[in-house]
């Protein structure tokens, strides 16, 4: 069972509080029309395979609800940050870096 | 009294008999006695039939590691308990206990046939043996495998005991109380930090409680012990443990602890539960579980009588109980010299030491002349006899590798040690590395991946000194880490017995190695040679080896085995350990009941009930009732004698002819609220919301962005920036979740909010000519007429003197009304509308009626009609899509070119030729039935019921290009005939809607 | 018609008044139910908080505080539950009124909750003990400070927790599964013995 920080409550809780919510920073189109069928199914179904870091969505499901971003490695499961929704992409490096 | 209970030794009670029985038979211990202490003290070292070979066995060990003496376990009706080991279950006046694996008995056993026929259960046998003839199979192999492939026999009534489970968060977990645990325990108990100590066993004190002689901090060994654990107990931010066995290590410190609450009692409080499960989550966890003694790996070294020195030792001074008085101990490590000298001590002959080693430590051989003991080093053993309990061994002088001319040894026991192996289970379950030392033939903890700490035999250090020491420094860490300070004392030890050894593989023999039964895994009844075999036959990954031969995956999960079938796989691969590796340690520990892991969650708990605030008056009223996601809903109201089709055609009848009244409070009601209310409602459903006026209603479809239908509902606007949105009752979490994932990630700029009201309003349906006669003296604030409040309106207004939210809409296609009330006045509404009912005959009915007159209007239910790959145009919805929208969730997918090609399936309407017929939902659809197997399906029923309303059977189905076969005709099969069916439109009755506009 | 009579709580024929479960000693925790007279949601937009807040505080005198931490004045009691959102309660049976007229659909969202939820209260020596038995919070006062709300679940019962008091916790639970929630926190109350009242 992991610990996870919700960044909008600031609070580190257990994994059963929160609900995995698939790959992070996937946008969708602002006009779905203008896109050919080959990068619709892209947006719809092409997901990352990482192993290793991974950016990926998850949501405070049994306490305020909100989606939030988290950098999880996918070989020892572990959270290496989580944040806000909409802010952009932790820098890797650091984040790595700062795990030593 | 007993020619094998020491009076003068041990820490049970010996003026404290207490009865049990084996096998039927009474049995004296003493209190404090394990099950396998007080048949040993009774000489009997018989206690179970091993698994394949039904071969006689006794225990070899004295703890949880055991994996010979399982045995049944009764306590009173319903509480028994099969597998249970006899050297770790505590005994109690009335205890019933029984051996296992044996018929008609222990002693004469039919299933030990086996034994001789033992070529045919080498390794792999499971793939080899029944493998031909095949005709065997049925009859033969699998009657065998299912009859074998368990332990025991399984309980036959419902666990009458119930079972507990807690979180609990510490700053320092300890596992393991022997003298490294209790040292780690002080340090860190002193520090100020909320320690937990657990211990498996049933007192505190691992090896201490076997090392009396020891003296530690000028006083004895238990004395010391006694002492310190009473300091423990004093520390308020200390929690002692026993019988807590901790199972498994997972992420971030979170250790599962198994706490056994009452089987050791006489007699059982009341209510309390038998065991607890414990999820601790702890900032630092020290690992202080010891280390566990490794057999030889010789010709019959699984006779009765046949044990682990240390465990004899154990026998002895905590139980009081020699295993044997004529033992001979064979030794590969000094341990087994200090538990030849304790049995000696206490009055056993000790035939012989056997010693592999060339040379051992003076003192050693000193102690040995001393007592009279026959020494012989650089010796084997070659074999044992005696039937039922060892009698004699054979013991060879080793030159160089081989074996010289045996001797034979008379005993009655035969104490042996291989060395020791650091129990590195745990630390393995967190993907901690592990480094093979060659030196002790043993692993040690390597890399970290959690904030844990081992200390003591748990990374090779011998001796309780030595185990002091590392413990105290480790709660020093531990607390240090934890952000506390306190300091580690010094625990000055006299007469400790540190010890070293070495480790080997199957001892020389003088005979041939071919036959010899030497075994490995004792439950499992695994051989050196069935590892060998397995290496010869191709199997090069320890895991395959593992599994071919079954090695390690008995009940002890390998705490025997692993290391002596490692080393012989290795040498069998001719490679170094380190390049052979290990297999994988899982959680749990020990077995673990399932009750454990279950805690409250059985019987009527088992699972959450949603439950209606009308859910009792249905109750009342006899309802029938099927679950729907976690509600439970009326299904349908019988009356006496009658089943559910008469039920359900008698509810019909009356709510197409009169009135029917239905608790729809399960449906899902989410609000959504805000200036851009109407935007999100826009983007997310596949219908325009911009023109829909306040008070009005629509039915919105709502499409995964694949375009798929995904839920469906009618939605009501209450004011220019609030609608009142329903789904179905098992889609109410998923469309709040894609609703809100769509506002919070994608729109976060849309001023809405989403509230689930499913909660706040019971929802009563009123269908049937009469519902609005019946409804409107009860309204207040609003016009009921058909010009004021048309199909499709919502209005918040009073009814019976409740707050309402009143919509008048239809899934039966007759004149209906949704009363939505604050829950709480649920149950009165009803009963209001009951009252007054009766003047039109008022039927209630339940979810079945509800299926069939929906389906008689050809309305789809979401899961049901739909599958999760039907589109709205596939379900002859595409009215619902806004044509002038430019963007929905889905509509990009609707011009996908499988979604837009030809041949989709259909929603369409089937209409048995037999009108009589009702077809099987799920059944397939073919255009003919007489083509050849594997027959071209074009879809399938979806629906399908007798409509009492009209006289005949009705359904839906999804065809192939549905919407152009009209009229075609088509066939169903179904057990034992094909049933032709007639494809139609949709809509059953009343396709003008003539019904709805009264 | 509408008064408290017509109410009909969910435990009404669970909650019996008694001594149960273990009664060898002093009980361990005490339970009861209470229905909300108000309980309602309110949800301010981004760039409206602090006149969500004006307008709760105008309407109930109580002053929303921040993180977690419950403000309480005579009956009022508000709970934060989520960035923006929080929940309001009194006694009175007309707060989701007052507070619609205060909170236009210019500063954000009222909700009446007041069915929605029933209130489930545990007191005692254990009541730590009892709640630790099924919810993975910890509940020791240092990381759940008294005056203090947090959400958590139970076997997928959705519970906002409001710590009253060093040995009182009240939670409020969904009222469909209340019944269910009532089971199990009964259950585990046995061992240490429990009043209902």
């Amino acid at each position: 069972m992991l610990l996870i920080h919700c960044p909008y409550c600031d609070e580190t809780l257990p994994e059963p509080e929160f609900a995995y919510a698939g790959e992070a920073h996937i946008d969708r189109p602002a006009d779905p029309q203008q896109l050919s069928d080959e990068e619709w199914r892209d947006f719809l179904f092409i997901r990352t395979n990482a192993k290793g870091p991974h950016y990926e969505r998850w949501r405070h499901i049994n306490g305020c609800a909100r989606f939030f971003n988290a950098v999880r490695d996918t070989v020892s499961d572990k959270f290496l940050t989580t944040y806000k929704a909409g802010e952009a992409r932790p820098d890797l490096a650091k984040l790595l870096e700062g795990q030593k | 009294m007993s020619a094998y209970r020491v009076e003068s030794h041990g820490r049970i009670k010996h003026h404290q008999p207490v009865s049990f029985t084996f096998d039927g038979e009474t049995v004296e211990g003493r209190e404090g006695d394990t099950v396998a202490s007080a048949l040993l003290a009774n000489g009997k070292h018989l206690m179970g039939r091993s698994f394949k070979y039904h071969r006689p066995r006794g225990a070899i060990a004295a703890g949880s590691e055991e994996p010979n003496a399982l045995i049944g376990t009764t306590r009173s009706e319903g509480r028994f308990e099969p597998n249970t080991r006899a050297t770790v279950q505590e005994i109690y006046p009335g205890l019933k206990t029984e051996s296992q694996n044996s018929y008609p008995s222990l002693k004469y056993d039919i299933g030990a046939i086996n034994d001789r026929l033992y070529m045919l259960f080498s390794a792999g046998f499971y793939y080899k043996t029944f493998m031909w003839p095949r005709s065997f199979w049925d009859k033969v192999y699998e009657p065998f495998i299912r009859r074998a492939a368990g332990l025991g026999v399984s309980p036959t009534v419902e666990d009458p005991d119930h079972y507990a489970s807690r979180y609990l968060h510490c700053d320092i977990l300890i596992v393991g109380a022997g003298p490294a645990g209790i040292a780690a325990a002080l340090a860190a108990g002193k520090s100020g930090a909320k320690v937990l100590l657990a211990d498996e066993g049933a007192e505190m004190g691992g090896s201490v409680l076997s090392e009396p002689g020891v003296n530690i901090d000028g006083c004895s060994a238990w004395n010391w012990l006694e002492a310190r654990l009473d300091e423990l107990r004093g520390m308020e931010n200390v929690t002692l443990m026993t019988r807590t066995t901790a199972i498994g290590y997972y992420h971030q410190n979170m250790v599962g602890l198994c706490q056994k609450l009452t089987d050791h009692l006489t007699t059982l409080p009341e209510g309390a539960p038998r065991e607890r499960l414990w999820r601790i989550r702890a900032n630092q966890v020290i690992l202080t579980q010891g280390a566990l003694e490794k057999p030889l790996v010789f010709h019959e070294n699984d006779r009765p009588g046949v044990m682990l020195a240390g465990s004899a030792q154990t026998y002895l001074n905590r139980y009081g109980v020699l295993v044997g008085r004529r033992p001979v101990v064979v030794t590969s490590h000094d341990s087994a010299w200090y538990a030849a000298f304790d049995l000696a001590d206490a009055g056993a002959e000790v035939q012989a030491i056997v010693d592999l080693r060339d040379k051992v430590q003076s003192e050693l051989s000193d102690e040995a002349t001393k007592r009279g003991i026959r020494v012989l080093t650089s010796h084997t053993v070659t074999g044992t006899s005696g039937r039922l309990r060892i009698k004699s061994i054979r013991i060879n002088p080793l030159r160089g590798s081989k074996a010289g001319r045996a001797e034979t040894v008379n005993c009655d026991a035969l104490l042996m040690s291989g060395g020791w192996t650091p129990s590195l289970h745990l630390f393995s379950h967190t993907k901690g590395t592990l480094r093979w030392e060659d030196d002790t033939k043993a692993y040690l903890p390597d890399q970290k991946a959690e904030a844990c700490h081992i200390a003591g035999a748990g990374r090779g250090l011998w001796g309780i000194g030595k185990a002091l020491t590392d413990g105290g420094e480790a709660g020093v860490a531990a607390a240090t880490a934890a952000g506390f300070t306190t300091i580690a004392e010094a625990y000055p030890v006299e007469n400790d017995r540190e010890g070293t050894g070495i480790s080997l593989r199957e001892l020389p023999t003088d005979r041939s190695p071919g036959k010899a039964k030497a075994f490995i895994d004792f439950q499992n009844d695994v051989t050196a040679k069935d590892i060998r075999l397995a290496v010869s036959e191709g199997m090069h990954s320890i895991e395959h080896v593992k599994r071919y031969t079954t090695n390690g995956m008995a009940t002890d999960q390998g705490k025997m085995s692993n290391m002596n079938g490692l080393n012989i796989a290795a040498d069998a691969l001719g490679k170094p350990q380190t390049e052979v590796g290990l297999t994988t340690f899982r959680p749990p520990y020990t077995p673990t009941t399932f009750g454990a892991f279950a805690g409250y969650h059985k019987g009527s708990h088992f699972e959450v009930t949603r439950k209606t605030p009308i859910d009792d008056w249905a109750e009342e009223n006899g309802a029938a009732f099927e679950p729907v996601a976690l509600w439970r809903r009326a299904w349908y109201f019988p009356k006496p004698g009658e089943d559910l089709h008469a039920a359900v055609a008698r509810e019909c009848r009356a709510t197409r002819e009169s009135l029917g009244i239905f608790d729809a409070s399960t449906l899902g009601k989410i609000e959504v609220s805000g200036p851009d209310a109407v935007e999100f409602m826009n983007r997310m459903y596949t219908n325009p919301w911009t023109k829909l006026g306040v008070s009005r209603c629509r039915y919105g479809l709502l499409l995964g962005e694949d375009g798929y239908i995904l839920d469906d509902g009618v939605i009501g606007r209450l004011s220019d920036d609030k609608f009142h949105v329903t789904t179905t009752t098992g889609g109410a979490a998923r469309v709040l979740n894609m609703m809100e994932d769509y506002l919070q990630t994608e729109w976060p700029d849309l001023k809405v909010w989403l509230t689930s009201t499913t909660e706040q309003w019971a929802t009563i349906a009123l269908n049937g000519p009469n519902a609005r006669n019946l409804l409107e003296p009860f309204v207040e604030g609003q016009d009921m007429s058909d010009e004021a409040f048309p199909h499709m309106s919502v209005s918040q207004c009073t009814v019976a003197g409740f707050p309402a939210r009143l919509f008048r809409i239809s899934f039966t296609g007759e004149l209906g009304f949704e009363v939505n009330v604050p829950a709480r006045y649920g149950r009165a509404l009803w009963e209001n509308l009951w009252e007054a009912g009766q003047q039109y005959d008022v039927c209630p009915y339940g979810t079945e009626t509800m299926h069939v007159l929906r389906a008689e209007k050809g309305f789809i239910i979401v899961g049901q009609d739909t599958d999760g790959t039907v589109t709205p145009d596939d379900a002859g919805m595409s009215w619902a899509v806004g044509k002038k929208k430019t963007d929905f969730v889905g509509m990009r997918s609707l011009s996908r070119p499988d979604i837009a090609a030809p041949g989709r399936k259909q929603l369409v309407g089937l209409l048995t030729r037999d009108s009589k017929t009702v077809l099987d939902e799920g059944a397939q659809i073919v255009a003919d039935p007489k083509q050849p197997k594997p027959m071209k399906m074009l879809g399938h029923v979806t629906s399908s019921y007798w409509s009492e309303t009209l006289g005949r059977s009705v359904a839906l189905a999804v065809v192939q290009g549905g919407r152009d076969r009209m009229g075609d005709s088509l066939y169903v099969p179904m057990p034992g005939k094909d049933v032709e069916v007639e494809v139609t439109g949709t809509v059953f009755y009343d396709p003008e809607n003539a019904r709805l506009k009264l | 018609m509408a008064d408290a009579i017509e109410k009909v709580s969910p435990l009404h024929a669970l909650a019996e008044p008694g001594r149960f479960g273990d009664t060898s000693g002093e009980p361990g925790v005490g339970l009861s139910e209470r229905l909300c007279d108000s309980l309602v949601q309110v949800q301010a937009w981004p760039d409206s908080i602090s006149a969500l807040k004006k307008a709760v505080k105008s309407v109930t005198g109580a002053s929303i505080k921040p993180g977690n931490a419950v403000a309480t004045k005579g009956d009022v009691v508000l709970m934060s539950t989520g960035p923006g959102r929080w929940l309001v309660e009194d006694e009175t049976d007309d707060l989701e009124v007052r507070l619609r007229k205060a909170i236009g659909a210019d500063i954000g969202a009222v909700t009446a909750l007041t069915h929605a939820r029933t209130v489930v209260s545990i007191s005692g020596e254990r009541c730590e003990w009892v709640l630790a038995s099924g919810i993975a919070l910890d509940f020791s006062a240092d990381a759940f400070p008294v005056g203090t709300a947090k959400l958590s679940h139970h076997h997928e019962i959705g519970l906002t927790i409001h710590r009253t008091g060093d040995q009182a916790f009240d939670l409020y639970v969904v009222t469909s599964m209340v019944r269910s929630f009532w089971g199990w926190i009964a259950r585990a109350s046995a061992e240490v013995g429990y009043t209902v009242s």
